[in-house]
């Protein structure tokens, strides 16, 4: 055995838990004082092993706490809580997100250009054929029946949407409802999506108070 | 409360069969396991306490995961020594409390204190290293096992094993815990 056998030997055994050197290496060690350090070391390693495996553990009290978390981790998965009131404003918001982004894609969809050049230009298509249409009034029709508080903030949250309202869709003036008195940013969404969606937007200026009128 | 279960499995299926006696039971019997394990791996309590929560209700959570032809101890042992990981890996470059309270001097040592400076070592080894150290000698799993826990090659764990023992060796040299009349032949 020389040094690197030695060495790998040490490696190769190092899963016996009490590893005894061979004879091989006893008569290496004699003759190679870097290896007898290296076994030493070892040595004293398994001796300051032995202690620190006797050593006291720490004691937590924080099993109580765990049970308590699992108890109430498991009753979260397997009987949800009733909402609360408080939940009210987060689910505002979710709708307020989801309708959005709803538009968004509808928008976004409509306005990018088809590699097919023959069929005809989406502006020529009806709006009560566009299927979006659909889905955009019902999404708001649900809006507006969950509370009012959440059609106010949706309201709001389009009006910020400036990067909607900045792109190049054309800008047909639409025929406003009378009882809205100032015309919101998104109604520059206009054509063609147009008057399925001020409809559906329209119920907003019915539902919401008029600052105008006071 | 229900009846004692002695057998894992047995166990393992009323957890699952949604009885909160057996959860509690769970806990009880494995918390010591974990929470040692923690201890010796993260070298903070405070830590130690807030993985082994983070254990068990992993583990609870997918204790249908569980092969019961198994030993349950040492699944629960490859959910805490990962969770042990993932948190020594948040704390890259940060200073540990156990690292914090290190001096330099070098003094005669008690017992104590040798098991004290190599705990000191196993929280400066790399978490690999350090999970390998402390599941084989710690909570004496074999080879095979810790390969099967940390999902590598036995060859991989045996090398890990072996650089975490010749980092510690060092490490009890460099703080003077061995003598120098360690390294001598009649010591062997």
């Amino acid at each position: 055995m020389n040094c690197t056998t030695f060495e790998t030997w040490l490696e190769e055994s190092v899963g016996e838990r009490d590893r005894t050197l061979p004879s091989s290496a006893a008569a290496h060690l004699s003759g190679c004082p870097a290896c007898r350090a290296r076994w030493a070391a070892e040595v004293q390693l398994d001796r300051a092993v032995a202690l620190w495996q006797r050593a006291p553990q720490p004691a937590s009290e924080a099993a109580k706490s765990v049970v308590v978390a699992v108890l109430a981790d498991r009753n979260s998965v397997v009987l949800p809580a009733p909402r609360s009131s408080a939940s009210a404003p987060r689910r505002g918001v979710l709708w307020s997100a989801v309708a959005c982004g709803i538009a968004a894609l509808a928008v976004t969809a409509w306005h990018r250009p088809t590699p097919d050049r023959t069929a005809p230009a989406l502006t020529d298509v009806p709006a009560d054929t566009l299927p979006v249409s659909d889905s955009v009034v019902a999404l708001w029709t649900d809006v507006g029946r969950t509370s009012q508080s959440v059609a106010e903030e949706t309201l709001h949250s389009l009006e910020e949407f400036t990067a909607l309202s900045a792109r190049s869709l054309p800008t047909v003036p639409v025929t406003e409802p009378a009882s809205v008195p100032a015309a919101p940013a998104w109604r520059s969404l206009s054509e063609p999506i147009g008057e399925r969606v001020n409809t559906a937007f329209g119920f907003l200026g019915d539902v919401l108070p008029n600052p105008a009128a006071g | 409360m229900g009846e004692p279960v002695d057998d894992d499995a047995a166990l393992v299926q009323r957890c699952l069969s949604g009885d909160a006696d057996a959860l509690r039971a769970f806990v009880s019997r494995f918390h010591g396991l974990v929470f040692s394990l923690c201890c010796r791996m993260l070298g903070d309590r405070h830590d130690a306490e807030d993985v082994s929560q983070e254990v068990f209700l992993r583990a609870v959570r997918h204790l249908a995961q569980w092969d019961s032809s198994r030993p349950l101890r040492p699944w629960l042992l490859t959910i805490a020594a990962n969770r042990c990981r993932t948190r020594l890996s948040r704390r890259t470059r940060q200073p540990t409390p156990v690292e914090e309270s290190q001096s330099w001097s070098v003094e005669p040592r008690s017992s104590t204190d040798l098991a004290e400076e190599l705990q000191l070592g196993i929280a400066q080894l790399r978490p690999d290293y350090r999970a390998c150290f402390v599941l084989f000698y710690q909570q004496e799993l074999s080879i095979e096992e810790i390969a099967r826990s940390l999902d590598c090659p036995t060859g991989t764990v045996k090398t890990w094993l072996h650089r975490a023992r010749k980092e510690l060796a060092e490490h009890l040299k460099h703080r003077g815990v061995v003598d120098e009349d360690g390294y001598e032949l009649h010591h062997l």
